[in-house]
Formats: structure tokens, C-alpha cells, sequence
């Protein structure tokens, strides 16, 4: 259900930044994130439970024992057979839907070079280009954030970089999408801010999942959105997060600065994270090893999600955001309604 | 394929030169991307950081390269043989060789005649030519003469062509060029190139091959092609009876289209300076004589024309006095009417002596040329003065039988059989039915073999001795009755011609080359020609002189052959002879002049003599000057033409034997550097 209060708090906070299509919201407001198993939480929610509650589903008959809520007497039952049973209903709980966004140097990486595709290639939030994959991340945390706490789910986001962590606390009830707008954008700022000109060395993408204290106490979904550009540590981080029952969706964030690198000549190849430069010829034949190390790159990581049964879906910065939170997240299954 | 010009390889260097450069440069972009992950797996084995390796991709580069490639190879001017590796075909070069290409006008001034000229564009055709074409050269003297038989490998070379010299007689080129298409008969394909002052018009050469006439005729102009020459040059005595004083007769002609005139001069053998000079104009096609009297005596004299025209070699003749009147005999004798009567009749002036009375002196060697002793006596000759006398003199003895020479004596023959032996003193003689009653044996010191035997006893000795010629009669004509016979004055006379050969002192003159026949000494063993002096105004009559002393042929005997040929020079020679111990037995003077007609050649311009222009001697060439001289204008524009489409021949079959691919080259690197220029749009390389 859309709600005009709920939707005019979220142009009150203006989201406009992050939203240049607001009608989107509405369309996320009829979503609801796809938990793929029954959900333990500690308040009430709309998820199916593994636990028996309150719900209008019913679960399993038992003999009623002194103590138990009378209310739920079969009578019906208990007039054909003298024996008062008790009906017992599915627990509907809320489930925690905690957003990781990646705010490392690679995914604020803006190729000069890059084509105006999407909205018209106008630059948008922090004057970044709408296929700017930091931009686009965020812009995907806050579409699912929004479903969560449109679905009445508790949502927590965080954004990480190298070795430091920003998180907010929990948010319930879609009133709250304005602050978890706010943050993404302010925390997102601020850490492009706050970054030091020269960081030295790629961190592995384990490294934030091992600061103490950032790990989820309780079981829910966790969304990583990153660009996955990490020479090592993918694999520990989606342990870690395993471990501590989180259902991940490993949100694989490339632009077409990746995807299809339209570079020619003798070229050096300045890494934006190490500062590294790479001296290359850049050829059809180089484009085409390339095309083949992304698609191992991909490949490899989808293999590590599968392993760890968690969700990988890649995404393009290009294409339209809208359409990739409604029909790509829609058709894997991510998104229901 | 082969190559024109291999030093263009040097350009090769600007390969290496444009691969240093691109090695060199630096021209990495600096591009920053999200991550260098990915590109550092690609990279781990195509890493291009070293500077080899970095041209490894760069299509630019390559095309540059193969641009720059491109270029040297044009610049070594590759061609291919547009037959593609079938054999040439074969050619003929005949070489004119006659006098009149020693003339020069237009542009062979420079090379110094037409014959220099026709050799440097012979050699610049064959330069022109692939190694492999089969070239023969045949060189048109009097006789054609193959200088070099084209067969695979072509033995004709420049230093061969430099090595022909002109030949100064007639050239025969109808045969030339016969034997050019006898050459080529089994070649269809065949051509013939002909180098020549001749243009075309002026033969009716019909060969079955192709024939290109090169005419080394340059221009056109008519007073390039004037000759005068001096047709005729004779010395006579001014009298029969003042034989000191000679005239000279010089005719000069002008061959020319238009008036000439200069001045005649005569030198003699005594002097640098002319004995007479006279200036003379001639009409176009006139011929004059002119007369120079009171020349002083001298062995020979030459007549030099003082003008300016193509042909020189005509400038010059000699000419020789006639030599002095009737030879003189002294007839020591004590009285023979018939032979004093038969002598007078050969025309000898005979000196009658008595060896009684009369003793020589010194003007009596002076006043005769030789001496007919007549059955006189050696005693009666013993003193002093006779031997010197007969010591210089030719002797013709006639030994009586009453009186024989020491060591001999008289004896009758034992039969009337006569035997002849064939000689210029016997000739036209029979000596059938002549008697003579006895004769003197054997003579002592006979002069040559013996002529006449008459009944087993020699009776007539003739031949040389010491280069004089000398007779013997071994018997008395008063014991004969040969006087009574018809031939006895034809005996006598041809006797008396045998003793006045030694007076000749000139051999006349000839035609270079021409085969003379000559009455050698016979005790001479060996002759050769002196150059005397050489014809100027032709270049190479310095070199020509080094030839001689040119000895004269010799026989398979060893003796000197009577039929031999003049120097091949013009100028005036001298032969001598020598005897076994190289003592001079004599020396004639020859004058070897050009062939006559070469100096009528030398200023035809274009048509054929007789056809279109009327000959210069004709009778109404004065009458006829202007139209002359039109009809020699129309003939130089059709010589003209002819030479110039020889010349279009010769480049065409030159652009026929080469295919030049430069400009295929040109439209390979358009095409390279459209590809280039799309490459560098594209930016696959920077």
C-alpha cells in the first residue's frame, strides 16, 4: 500500500538526489524483499517465522495444556470431540535486511572517457555520472532499503571501505527512508571526502568484515553491493557473513568502464587505488583477453556465491536503475510483489 | 624482377631509422581505471612494457614500414622483362664504316665525327637493353665484317665498339644488310638497326627484317652539309723540253646546295709553305680547274683546299710529277743500227758511246738512266769511272759468243727448239723459227732466271739485281736473225720497259685499303709502309700514325707478295724496301685518299642521287641552282623524319623490353597510406 504521508516525508528529505524518478518509490512501495527461508526475528513482522505466533496461517493442531491462550480453542473440535484442542498459527516476524555499500576508490572511479548512457549522461548526486557505480550502488541500497522498510522490515545500512565501517542504526516503518537516504548520501560524501589522496595497497574485501563489533548478532539478509575489484578477501567476507546467518546477496556493481573498456592505443594504466601504473598496447587482441579475465573474474566469484549459498547478481551501470531494480532484481527473485 | 639502381638500397636505412623512432617516443596516455586487476592478468603475458615488444602491435608502425619499403623499392627503379623470362630478340646493329662518317655537323661535332657519334649511340642502345639480348654487330666496310655474333650470352661490349675503327674505303651497305637478314633468318622476330650518315631515302635497302636507320645526320640546316673537294690533281712538265718546271692541275668541285669559296694552296715535298695560293668561288654544283704554273721540282706535291665544310678528307690530294719524260740509255757499242733503231722506236732517248773513245764522268750518271752494253768486252770497261758508272746503273749486256764473259765460252746449239718461260720481256712473243748461231755459257751473275733457252742453251736472262733491274742477251743479235723477225722491236721494247721500271719513284694513287698490285724488288725480303703524312681534318690521325710502319703482307714462300693492300688511312705513305741484311733497296711514295664517292656521299642530304635532286655534275646543274636547292631542302625534311622515326623505334622496342613498376608502386603506397590514414582515424595506434 502506498501511502501519500510516507512518500511526502521522502521528498521532504529530498531524495531527489538519489531519486531523480520518484514514481519509483511507489512502485517499491508494493515490493517486498524475497527472504528465501523463514526468518527468525524479534519483532513482529510480516515473514513467515519458523516459529509458531500470531498469524492468520495455520499451522498444526496440539492438546491444549492449562496456561494456553483459551482464545485459541477449536471449539468446533472441541464439540465433536470433547477434547479441547488447541490451533496453533505461523509466527509472521520482521526479517533484518542489512545494506553493505562499498564506498571503496574503485567504485567512485569516474572514467573520463565514459559514454553518456542512461538518463541523458547528466552528472547527478555528488556530481557524479549517473553510471557512476558508487552512485548506483547507492542508489540500489536505497531502492532495496526503501522496499524493506516499505515491507515493514528492520533495515540496517553500512558502508565500508578498506578498513573502516559507517554504520547507522536500525530503521523500521517507511517514515525512517528519509534518514536512511540522508545517510547513504551523507556517508557516501563523506567518506569521498575524508579519503586520503593516496592509499597504498589494495585491501582485501575481508578486511572491514573483520573489524570487531561489525558482524550481525542476528540472522538476516545482507546485500553487498561492490564492484568486486578485490584481488583477495571475497571469499572470507562471504564466510564471515555466512557464518553469521546472513543471507547474502552478493550485488556485483560494474560500469561499462569495465564491462566494455573502449580504450585504444599505447596507454598507461593508472590504478585508482594503488596508483599503480601498467604500461599497455592496448589492441583487439588485448581487449579480448581482457573481455575473457572479466568474464573469469565474474565467473569466479559467482562460483564462491554459489558455494557459500549466497545470491550473485551482476549489474550493470548502465543500463537504467529502474529498470534494473524492477525487472533484473524482479526476475531473480529478489524482489517479489 | 631486377633492379635499376642498387645504390637506392642505401635508402633501405630510413627502415631502422623509423623503428628507432617509434622505439624511442613516448607517447602513453595516462588513463586511470577503477582497477589495473583485470589488466594485470591480461598483461601478465603480453606485458609490453619493453620497448621490442611495445611495436609488437602497431598496425601504424607497420604500414609505415611497409610505406617506407615501398618507396625504396622504387627508388632502385625495379622493372621486369616484359617477355617474362622468354629469350630477347635478337638484333643487328650494322655499323656504317664508311669515309663519309668521319664527317661531323649538328651534335656529333662534339663527339668528333658521325662514326664517334654512331658508336656512343650504339652503346647508350645497349645499355638500354637486358644482358641477355643477343646483339650482333656487323661493321659495313667494303666488305661487311662481323665484329661480334650475338648468341645467348652477348659478347658485345663497349670496349669492343670503342676498339672499330673507320674504314676509308667504300662501304658496302646493301651487302651489310644482306648479310644482317642472313644473320636473323631463323629469328622472326628479329630487327635491324642501322647506324649511318646515309638517311633512308638515299637506299634502296629492302631487308626482310625490320630496319631502323639511326642517321647521325643532326640538323638540317644546309650550310651544315656544304663539301667542297678537290676532284682532281695532276702535275705535268710545262714543256717537253724544259722538264724543270711543272704544272699543276687542280680541279675542285663544289657538292654543296650553295655557293662556296676559299683559297687553293700547293705545297711541295721541300716546303712548310705553299708554292702558290689562289682564292677561288665556286656555284653550287660547279666544278672549275685551275692552273698553277712554275712549280719547282719535287717528288711530290700536295693541293690543300683552305674552307670550311663537313668532309675533309677530300681538303687533300697529292700528286706526283710524271716521271722525266723518256728515259735515257746509254748504248755502248761499237755500232748495232738495229738495236739503236728498235730502242728509239720504244722511245729511249739513246746515248750512243764507244768504250774506245768514250770515258763517263760524273754528268753522264746524271743524264741516263741506264746502260745497254753490246757485246762489248769486261776489259774494255775496266777502268774506274765505267765501274762506278755501271755500279749505280741498271745493266742490260749482251754477250757475244765470240767474246764470252770470263770462265764462259762459245757454243752452238744443238738444235732450234726454243722454250719460254712467261715474263713481262717476253711476252707476246713466239721466237718460233729464230735461228741463232751460237751463244756464250755459262754467264756469270745472270740476272734472274733464265727466259728463253734455245736449244738447251739459255739465251735471255731478265730480273733484278740489287733493286735494279738488269738483262742479259747471251748472244749476239748480229748471230741471230732475230732483227729480222717482227718481234724483235716488241722484244726489244718490252726489254727496254723492264729497265725503266726501276725508274718509277711513285706508286700513284689509291683508294684506302684497295688491293694494289705492286712489282716488288725482288731482292727485297721485306717491305713496310712509312707514313709520310696523314690527310688532316679527321680526327684520329694521331692514332692512326702509330700503325705504322705496317710491314707488307708476305706470300706462304716468305716472299713478298705482289698483290697487297694500301693503308687504310688516307695520307701519303711511302713504301720501302729492305733486303735480307735491312739495307733500303728503295722507296716509292703512294697517295691513299678516302674513296671518291664517300666526298658526293658526305653532302647528300636526303634524297636519292639521280631521283629527286639532279646530280651536281650534271650539265644543267648551274642552270637549275634554285630549284636544286629547293629539291635539297625537301630531301633534308624527308631524311629528317626518317631518322626520327628511327629513333621512335628504337625507344619503343626499349619500353617494350623494360616494364617499369614504379608507377605500380605509386598506387600500392595510395593505397597504403588511404589504409594508413584510416588506421590513424581509427586510433589503433597513436
Amino acid at each position: 500500500m502506498v501511502t501519500d504521508g510516507a512518500g511526502e516525508a521522502v521528498k521532504g528529505q529530498a531524495p531527489g538526489e538519489l531519486f531523480p524518478d520518484l514514481s519509483l518509490l511507489h512502485r517499491l512501495e508494493r515490493m517486498t524483499i524475497a527472504s528465501r527461508s523463514r526468518v527468525r526475528g524479534t519483532m513482529q513482522g510480516k515473514r513467515k517465522s519458523n516459529a509458531l505466533g500470531s498469524s492468520l496461517e495455520f499451522a498444526d493442531y496440539r492438546a491444549y495444556t492449562p496456561g494456553d491462550d483459551f482464545r485459541r480453542i477449536d471449539w468446533n473440535v472441541y464439540g465433536r470431540t470433547g477434547r479441547a484442542y488447541i490451533r496453533q498459527f505461523w509466527d509472521e516476524q520482521e526479517i533484518a535486511v542489512r545494506l553493505w555499500v562499498d564506498v571503496s576508490r574503485s567504485m567512485c572511479f569516474e572514467s573520463a572517457e565514459l559514454p553518456p548512457t542512461g538518463s541523458g549522461g547528466q552528472k547527478g548526486m555528488l556530481g557524479m555520472h549517473s553510471t557512476n557505480k558508487l552512485l548506483y550502488a547507492l542508489r540500489l541500497a536505497a531502492c532495496i532499503g526503501y522496499a524493506g522498510l516499505a515491507g515493514e522490515d528492520k533495515v540496517e545500512a553500512a558502508i565500508f571501505e578498506d578498513r573502516a565501517v559507517n554504520r547507522m542504526p536500525p530503521l523500521r516503518g517507511r517514515g525512517s527512508a528519509a534518514r536512511l537516504f540522508a545517510f547513504l548520501t551523507q556517508a557516501a560524501a563523506a567518506a569521498d571526502a575524508a579519503r586520503e589522496p593516496a592509499v597504498q595497497g589494495n585491501a582485501a574485501l575481508s578486511e572491514p568484515f573483520r573489524l570487531p563489533g561489525v558482524m550481525p548478532r542476528t540472522p538476516g539478509q545482507s546485500w553487498v553491493f561492490t564492484d568486486g575489484l578485490y584481488e583477495s578477501g571475497i571469499e572470507e567476507a562471504l564466510s564471515a557473513l555466512t557464518a553469521a546467518r546472513q543471507d547474502v546477496v552478493f550485488v556485483h556493481v560494474l560500469g561499462p568502464g569495465e564491462l566494455k573498456p573502449e580504450l585504444t592505443g599505447e596507454r598507461r594504466l593508472i590504478d585508482v587505488e594503488t596508483g599503480s601504473g601498467k604500461e599497455v598496447a592496448v589492441g583487439p587482441a588485448v581487449l579480448k583477453a581482457y573481455q575473457a579475465a572479466l568474464a573469469e573474474h565474474c565467473e569466479y566469484i559467482r562460483q564462491l556465491c554459489s558455494a557459500c549459498g549466497c545470491a550473485y547478481i551482476q549489474v550493470d551501470t548502465g543500463v537504467p536503475f529502474a529498470e534494473t531494480v524492477l525487472k533484473q532484481f524482479h526476475q531473480q527473485g529478489l524482489l517479489k510483489g | 624482377m631486377q633492379i635499376g639502381s642498387m645504390a637506392s638500397l642505401w635508402f633501405a636505412l630510413s627502415l631502422p631509422l623509423i623503428v628507432l623512432l617509434y622505439m624511442l617516443k613516448r607517447t602513453y596516455v595516462d588513463t586511470t581505471v577503477s582497477s589495473s586487476l583485470l589488466w594485470r592478468r591480461v598483461l601478465r603475458e603480453q606485458e609490453a612494457n619493453r620497448p621490442w615488444q611495445r611495436l609488437r602491435r602497431q598496425l601504424l608502425l607497420l604500414l609505415q614500414l611497409l610505406a617506407a619499403a615501398l618507396l625504396v623499392l622504387a627508388l632502385m627503379e625495379p622493372y621486369v622483362d616484359a617477355a617474362g623470362g622468354v629469350t630477347e630478340d635478337p638484333a643487328v646493329l650494322v655499323l656504317d664504316a664508311s669515309a663519309s662518317m668521319s664527317g661531323a655537323d649538328g651534335e656529333s661535332v662534339e663527339a668528333g665525327s658521325y662514326f664517334a657519334a654512331a658508336k656512343l649511340a650504339m652503346k647508350e642502345w645497349l645499355d638500354l637493353q637486358p644482358a641477355d639480348k643477343p646483339v650482333t654487330l656487323i661493321k659495313a666496310g667494303a666488305e661487311p665484317e662481323i665484329i661480334a655474333a650475338g648468341g645467348q650470352e652477348r659478347g658485345l661490349s663497349a670496349d669492343l665498339i670503342n676498339g672499330l675503327e673507320l674504314e676509308f674505303g667504300s662501304a658496302d651497305l646493301q651487302a651489310s644488310l644482306s648479310l644482317a637478314d642472313a644473320v636473323l633468318r631463323d629469328e622472326p622476330k628479329g630487327s635491324i638497326l642501322l647506324f649511318t650518315d646515309r638517311t633512308g631515302n638515299q637506299m634502296a635497302a629492302e631487308t626482310v627484317h625490320p630496319l631502323s636507320i639511326i642517321s647521325m645526320k643532326g640538323s638540317t640546316e644546309a650550310d651544315s652539309f656544304t663539301n667542297t673537294a678537290i676532284a682532281g690533281f695532276g702535275i705535268q712538265p710545262e714543256s717537253s723540253v724544259n722538264q724543270s718546271d711543272q704544272t699543276g692541275l687542280v680541279t675542285i668541285i663544289n657538292y654543296g646546295d650553295r655557293p662556296a669559296s676559299g683559297r687553293w694552296h700547293i705545297y711541295t715535298s721541300d716546303t712548310s709553305r705553299p708554292v702558290h695560293t689562289e682564292p677561288f668561288t665556286l656555284q653550287a654544283g660547279k666544278r672549275h680547274s685551275y692552273k698553277a704554273a712554275d712549280l719547282p721540282k719535287a717528288d711530290y706535291y700536295k693541293a690543300v683546299l683552305d674552307i670550311e665544310d663537313s668532309y675533309k678528307l677530300d681538303n687533300t690530294a697529292y700528286g706526283f710529277p710524271v716521271s722525266s719524260g723518256l728515259p735515257r740509255a746509254l748504248l755502248v757499242s761499237s755500232g748495232n743500227l738495229f738495236l739503236e733503231k728498235a730502242l728509239r722506236l720504244a722511245g729511249v732517248q739513246v746515248v750512243l758511246a764507244d768504250p774506245q773513245r768514250y770515258e763517263p764522268d760524273g754528268s753522264t750518271a746524271a743524264s741516263i738512266d741506264w746502260i745497254v752494253i753490246d757485246s762489248v768486252p769486261d776489259h774494255s770497261l775496266d777502268s774506274a769511272a765505267w765501274q762506278e758508272l755501271m755500279k749505280h746503273k741498271p745493266i742490260w749486256r749482251i754477250w757475244s759468243a765470240e767474246q764470252p764473259p770470263a770462265g764462259a765460252k762459245g757454243i752452238e746449239p744443238k738444235n732450234g727448239s726454243i722454250e719460254r718461260m712467261e715474263h713481262p720481256v717476253t711476252r707476246y712473243l713466239d721466237m718460233k723459227d729464230t735461228h741463232i748461231a751460237q751463244l756464250a755459257e755459262p754467264i756469270p751473275g745472270a740476272p734472274g732466271k733464265p727466259l728463253l733457252v734455245y736449244g738447251t742453251v739459255p739465251a735471255l736472262y731478265a730480273g733484278m739485281t740489287d733493286g735494279k733491274p738488269g738483262i742479259v742477251f747471251a748472244f749476239d743479235i748480229r748471230d741471230s736473225d732475230l732483227p729480222l723477225r717482227p718481234e724483235f722491236p716488241i722484244l726489244i721494247a718490252q726489254a727496254a720497259e723492264w729497265m725503266n721500271s726501276g725508274l718509277v719513284s711513285h706508286l700513284g694513287q689509291a683508294a684506302a685499303g684497295q688491293q694494289l698490285e705492286i712489282s716488288m724488288n725482288p731482292a727485297a725480303s721485306a717491305a713496310e709502309w712509312e707514313l709520310v703524312e696523314a690527310v688532316p681534318g679527321w680526327k684520329g690521325s694521331e692514332a692512326a700514325a702509330s700503325a705504322y710502319p705496317s710491314d707488307l703482307q708476305q706470300d706462304e714462300d716468305g716472299a713478298l707478295s705482289t698483290v697487297q693492300a694500301a693503308p687504310r688511312h688516307p695520307g701519303l705513305y711511302r713504301l720501302v724496301e729492305t733486303g735480307p741484311g735491312r739495307e733500303t733497296l728503295g722507296s716509292r711514295l703512294l697517295a691513299v685518299s678516302a674513296d671518291p664517292a664517300e666526298s658526293r656521299q658526305a653532302s647528300e642530304t636526303g634524297s636519292m642521287p639521280g631521283l629527286v635532286q639532279p646530280g651536281p655534275e650534271s650539265p644543267d646543274a648551274g642552270a637549275d641552282a634554285g630549284s636544286e636547292a629547293e629539291a635539297g631542302i625537301t630531301g633534308d625534311e624527308g631524311g629528317s623524319s626518317t631518322g626520327a622515326s628511327g629513333h621512335e623505334q628504337t625507344e619503343a622496342a626499349e619500353s617494350g623490353s623494360k616494364l617499369m613498376l614504379a608507377p605500380w608502386i605509386a598506387a600500392l603506397l595510395l593505397i597504403l597510406m588511404a589504409l594508413e590514414w584510416g588506421v590513424y582515424r581509427r586510433g589503433s595506434a597513436v
